[in-house]
């Protein structure tokens, strides 16, 4: 608890005494009378300030789980023992939560509890600690300010915004369950295959009746069959470029969040390899519970300076499993990531690569030495990618603020191609 | 800031002994305006001592009546409880209305009471006076 007065109270003070002393001087009462109305204002705050208020706060907020860009409201009940008091809430400043309707103060009397209710907004991804603060508890007129400091009440989770995403990157080979993929191979399906003539074992409900007409003899349809894959999701975070407010890593999160989501839904497994300053993983799974858990450990990521230079041989081999799409998230700034890369691809992992664009993160350059400096890098950045691109690695260039999706059709477009030429 | 106007006409319009009261005056209403564009500072409560000593120096010249004093008093101390208050806001949250309702009376109580004493000691002194 902290109290501090009112700025006014020294000048008035001055004023009183200035006019005593003044009046006392020319044996004039005008200067005393004048100043009346403000040792009224002396004797009120000297007759308030002796009451100590004891404030009490129960924080509540509205829900402690909500996605980017979406607001939510929080509300303060607080009681104060020693008389009226007029409380205000002031919040801690968080650099990802935007309080867009701050509570407003109010009058609280004596054990009857008042509610402060106020909203935020979320604006990026984390988790934070939210409800600190500081209570301000001022007497009816003013005189007196007792602080008292709040700690934060309730743990925010704010989750990634996902990007929409209709259709993914095929994977090269498919799990032998069932999913929303369609199969190459001929088997029971929904989707139709071709004919071929009617062996002992097939249904009868398989028999195409026209075919069969038309040969003489019977023929059945084959299906597609449905199944599923193994993604894993490969996080950079050698590297963070970008400002505050966004950056290579929010970016490869949001994304890997999307791809996730995506993926769970045509009910993929999926896991999660990140590799930073250390190499976490979440081994490949299906469900709602494996979306929370990729979530929650995408959330965790943060950027690690390092000198740390791992290999493939870090990864242990079950966490990505023969035949797994594996689909890199990078700034393809650190060299290290590029080498973890061309080993997979070189093993004959089905890689591919989704490049978080930095040139619109960072600052236009000032000088010309810092114009040729960022042309050099631009020129490397560009034959690396080709490199990707002369080995069969797909690759394309996620910008900030433009469509995911165009994105992943351009891996999916490049793949095609690649089959073609490569044979 | 209107009342810290209203004081400075109140003080121009009457009969001027010191041919500075008017400059002065109006320099205290400039000098407030300011301090209240800056939301802290000395500048208020120069103004508020400023405008006061014009209404003082006037009464003590005899140009505004005796009676007037509390009233210019009482006036004074509004003016600079408003804009202490503002200040006030611009340094924490948004007020409620029912706390705006309780300020604006405890002001205008504050003036009440000021007035009504000042004016009670006025016109003891004139009682002992004569």
């Amino acid at each position: 608890m902290k109290d501090f007065h009112s700025a006014r109270l020294l000048p008035y003070s001055l004023f009183v005494g200035a006019a005593a002393f003044s009046a006392a001087i020319i044996g004039r009462p005008e200067p005393v009378l004048m100043a009346i109305p403000f040792l009224v204002v002396l004797v009120a705050v000297a007759t308030v300030a002796r009451v100590h208020p004891d404030v009490n706060v129960r924080f509540k907020i509205d829900r402690d789980k909500a996605l980017e860009g979406e607001v939510i409201g929080f509300s303060f009940e607080v009681t104060v023992r020693g008389g009226p008091f007029t409380v205000a809430f002031l919040s801690n400043d968080a650099s990802g939560l935007e309080v867009i309707c701050p509570p407003r103060a109010v009058v609280v009397s004596a054990a009857i509890p008042a509610t402060l209710y106020g909203r935020l907004r979320c604006q990026r991804w984390g988790i934070y600690a939210f409800g600190g603060g500081r209570i301000q508890a001022r007497d009816p007129v003013s005189g007196f300010v007792h602080e008292q400091r709040i700690e934060p009440a309730c743990l925010l989770r704010i989750y990634p915004r996902p990007e929409k995403l209709r259709s993914l990157l095929g994977p090269k080979r498919l799990r032998p369950h069932t999913g929303s993929l369609t199969s190459s191979a001929a088997g029971a399906g929904l989707e139709y295959a071709d004919i071929r003539e009617w062996a002992p074992g097939d249904e009868r409900r398989h028999v195409n009746w026209k075919a069969s007409a038309r040969r003489g003899l019977l023929y059945v349809n084959l299906f597609h069959p449905e199944r599923s894959s193994t993604v894993v999701l490969v996080l950079d975070a050698f590297a963070d470029v970008g400002t505050e407010d966004e950056s290579s890593l929010d970016l490869a999160v949001r994304g890997a969040t999307s791809v996730a989501i995506a993926c769970l839904r045509r009910r993929d497994r999926v896991g999660l390899l990140t590799v930073g300053g250390e190499v976490r993983w979440l081994l490949p799974a299906m469900g709602i519970r494996q979306l929370y858990r990729i979530v929650n450990s995408l959330m965790e990521t943060q950027l690690a300076l390092n000198y740390f230079w791992p290999t493939v041989d870090a990864i242990p081999k079950h966490v990505i499993p023969a035949g797994a799409l594996v689909v890199f998230l990078s700034p393809l700034v650190d060299r290290r990531m590029s080498g973890i890369l061309a080993d997979l691809h070189a093993r004959g992992r089905d890689v591919a690569v989704v490049e978080i664009s930095v040139d619109e993160l960072l600052p236009d350059p000032a000088t010309e030495r810092e114009r040729l400096a960022r042309r050099l890098w631009s020129l490397n950045r560009e034959s690396t990618r080709y490199e990707y691109r002369e080995h069969g690695i797909p690759i394309s260039e996620w910008k900030p603020g433009s469509d995911l999706q165009m994105t992943f059709g351009e891996l999916q477009r490049f793949r095609r191609t690649s089959r073609r030429v490569h044979g | 800031m209107s009342i810290g106007v209203g004081i400075a006409a109140v003080l121009t319009s009457a009969d001027f002994s010191f041919p500075i009261a008017s400059f002065a005056a109006w320099f205290a209403v400039v000098s407030m305006t300011l301090g209240l564009l800056q939301g802290k500072g000395l500048l208020l409560p120069v103004g508020i001592g400023v405008l006061g000593l014009v209404a003082t120096g006037e009464a003590l010249q005899g140009s505004i009546a005796r009676s007037l004093v509390p009233i210019l008093g009482a006036a004074l101390l509004a003016s600079a409880e408003s804009g202490y208050w503002s200040f006030e806001l611009q340094q924490t949250v948004a007020q409620s209305n029912s706390v705006i309702a309780r300020r604006v009376g405890v002001i205008v109580g504050l003036a009440a009471v000021g007035v009504a004493l000042s004016a009670g000691a006025a016109q003891l002194l004139k009682y002992l006076e004569t």
